[in-house]
């Protein structure tokens, strides 16, 4: 009894909670909330460490039972042998290309657009916007089949490139799709939160009203823009219907695709997977810790008028 | 430095007409403030001239030019918007060379420029700070520094110190006063609070409705109403109006009869009120022209009730009821002693009255009360 009183008081302590000035239920209440946080996070990354450390595992070791959650003979022939045995540089080379390209054609295009948008007064204004945003609700999946007749006989540039089947460009394109509508639809809310004096006090001291925005407007932009860049880069990288639908070859597959390879139709290569599972989510957890403060702002932007 | 002259003004916005035909001459090197209440089309006039809206007609000139179809940086204008429009990815140095920059101006000039503003409006020590480190007393220094350093012909600005705390905002009105005596720049000054305008002007427009209802030199317009629109706006507690049917008391003077109480009507307004004999006539009075007399009936008094007693320091502000169930407000001297439900005999200052026509709102004795008071 008197072990777990000091244990909980040493975790009282260690959670900063003060029992002298704060009140005896609001202590309670603190513990409780830190209880179901911890086990939020748990759950959150306990899929993420399990396929850490099954991709560590020498490959006869997974499924060994019981399963051992430390690392015993931690090894990283798993990560080395995708890369030997398969082209797994040039799906990871496949993903950077696609997953950027979009996200600059989309923080290009969806900032002049949310700007235009949030700025200029032309007829159909409002529905145009609408239209653009309601085109993004349809399912994907929906479209999944238009999209692979047309990637595979683009009907103006079919002439002159072939098909644009299994290549990055259908991807990018497609991503672009899908994001830009986002891209513009968080950009003018941003937009709509810088006061339009700032663009008028430009004009006074000198700006047309494309310097104005590019001298002015723009570099207040960026937490906009960095949530807009965020989530378009991690939906291109993480996207896997489209890429399995559109791509055949590791001229274009891209990382989720190359992953699900491991599985077969009667065996699953579990460590491997495993090791190429990581190498696909890393850069997306690592971008999303490094820019989750601009996500807020940026989405948040003129929800509230000072 | 230059003057500016509106001519018929007009700008329609979809189907509101914001501003609507006005003219007015705005000398150099004066102090011009537009006052009204909201939606009066004041702002909309000052953006005009600064070039952020297309008049839709009539003309615009500074100086000599019309300036009509020019943008806003070709107008050598500067202006202070209400929320001041600071750059904020910007310091404050850099707020202020901006415009100069764009304008191509040569380096030595624009640290001459800057180093002189910020010490005019002491902000050197702000100068490598961004405008979300500064208080808004100070942002609001940047911000008349931005428009100083630009030297143009016109200052505009849009209500620069109604984002201030009262107290701030009457140090600032201050310091923009003496800003204006040492540059002497052209001003033009939006504002709906009339204590500004009174302050600051050295000439005073009123707008409502899209309209100018008065142009004129601030003491000038707040004795002298046009009608009755700027007398209600100018003055706090604004004038008390009174409505009755003018008629001829005993003797054949003219007499204001509001029903159970009379008002005789000065001998030097009979020319004016004459053709309106047998018409409803009101008669304006300010609060701080009417006195307590509380020594017995004599001539020319009337009786009233002290519904409330609002001390305010410097004066006391009555609210009370006439015996003609009219409501009255009465500014007096702080000492008087009186309470509710007394009953007290008001005077009023037979030199500072008004009348007006109530259908029109115009004055019927503008023109005799300006002679008045310039032979006197």
């Amino acid at each position: 009894m008197s072990t777990n009183q000091s244990t909980l008081s040493q975790l009282i302590a260690a959670l900063g909670l003060d029992t002298d000035n704060e009140w005896p239920h609001v202590v309670r209440e603190r513990l409780v909330a830190y209880g179901l946080l911890g086990l939020y996070v748990f759950v959150i990354w306990f899929p993420i460490y399990f396929i850490f450390i099954t991709s560590i595992k020498p490959s006869g070791a997974v499924l060994d039972i019981p399963i051992s959650f430390l690392p015993t003979q931690p090894t990283v022939s798993n990560y080395v042998e995708i890369f030997q045995n398969r082209p797994f540089e040039l799906y990871t080379l496949n993903s950077l290309i696609v997953a950027s390209t979009t996200t600059i054609i989309c923080v290009t295009l969806g900032t002049v657009t949310g700007y235009s948008f949030s700025r200029y007064d032309f007829v159909g204004n409002k529905a145009l916007l609408l239209s653009i945003v309601g085109a993004r609700m349809i399912p994907p999946i929906a479209l999944i089949v238009p999209f692979f007749t047309i990637m595979s006989n683009p009907p103006l540039i079919g002439g002159l490139t072939g098909s644009l089947y299994d290549t990055r460009i259908a991807l990018i394109l497609t991503y672009t799709f899908f994001n830009l509508p986002f891209a513009v639809w968080i950009m003018k809310n941003y937009f709509d939160g810088v006061p339009e004096s700032l663009d008028e006090q430009a004009r006074i001291d000198g700006c047309s009203r494309w310097e104005g925005f590019v001298k002015i407007i723009l570099p207040m932009a960026k937490p906009g823009i960095a949530a807009t860049a965020i989530l378009a880069f991690i939906f291109s990288w993480n996207e896997f219907v489209f890429a399995l639908v559109l791509t055949s070859s590791e001229q274009a597959q891209t990382l989720p695709i190359a992953v699900s390879l491991f599985v077969a139709d009667d065996f699953v290569d579990w460590a491997h997977l495993a090791a190429g599972g990581m190498i696909a989510a890393l850069p997306g957890i690592l971008f999303g810790l490094f820019f989750q403060q601009y996500i807020v702002s940026g989405l948040t932007q003129g929800a509230v008028k000072e | 430095m230059a003057h500016v002259e509106l001519n018929e003004l007009v700008k329609e916005f979809d189907d509101v007409t914001a501003v609507d035909g006005i003219s007015l001459d705005i000398p150099d090197e004066s102090f011009t403030v537009l006052v009204g209440p909201s939606g009066c089309g004041k702002t909309t006039t000052l953006r005009l001239i600064a070039g952020l809206e297309r008049a839709t007609d009539g003309e615009i000139r500074i100086g000599d030019e019309v300036v009509n179809d020019q943008r806003a940086y070709e107008r050598d204008i500067a202006m202070v918007f209400q929320n001041y429009a600071l750059y904020p990815h910007k310091t404050v140095r850099e707020n202020m060379r901006f415009g100069l920059e764009q304008h191509d101006t040569a380096e030595d000039i624009i640290q001459d420029r800057v180093s002189e503003a910020a010490e005019l409006l002491q902000i050197e020590e702000l100068l490598e700070r961004r405008p979300a480190e500064l208080s808004g007393g100070q942002q609001q220094r940047v911000a008349l520094g931005r428009a100083i350093v630009r030297d143009p012909a016109v200052f505009l600005m849009d209500e620069p110190l109604s984002n201030l705390d009262a107290k701030l905002r009457v140090q600032m009105r201050a310091e923009l006063n003496k800003l204006h005596d040492e540059l002497s720049t052209t001003t033009v000054y939006v504002t709906h609070d009339q204590v500004e305008a009174m302050t600051l002007a050295d000439q005073i427009a009123v707008m409502d409705n899209g309209q100018i209802q008065q142009v004129g030199a601030p003491t000038h317009v707040y004795s002298n109403p046009q009608n009755m629109f700027v007398a209600g706006f100018l003055g706090s507690p604004s004038m008390n109006f009174l409505e009755g049917t003018l008629g001829r008391d005993a003797d054949g003077k003219l007499q204001l009869d509001f029903g159970t109480d009379t008002h005789d009507v000065p001998a030097e307004f009979a020319d004016e009120l004459e053709g309106y004999v047998g018409e409803r006539v009101v008669l304006g009075i300010r609060p701080e022209n009417i006195s307590l007399n509380q020594d017995g009936i004599a001539a020319n008094v009337h009786p009233a009730t002290v519904q409330v007693v609002e001390p305010q320091g410097e004066k006391t502000v009555l609210e009370l009821d006439l015996d003609t169930d009219q409501t009255i407000k009465a500014a007096v001297d702080p000492d008087t002693t009186v309470e509710m439900d007394d009953k007290v005999n008001l005077r009023f200052d037979r030199d500072s009255l008004q009348y007006f026509d109530p259908q029109t709102g115009e004055s019927l004795t503008y023109e005799a009360a300006s002679e008045q008071k310039v032979t006197a």
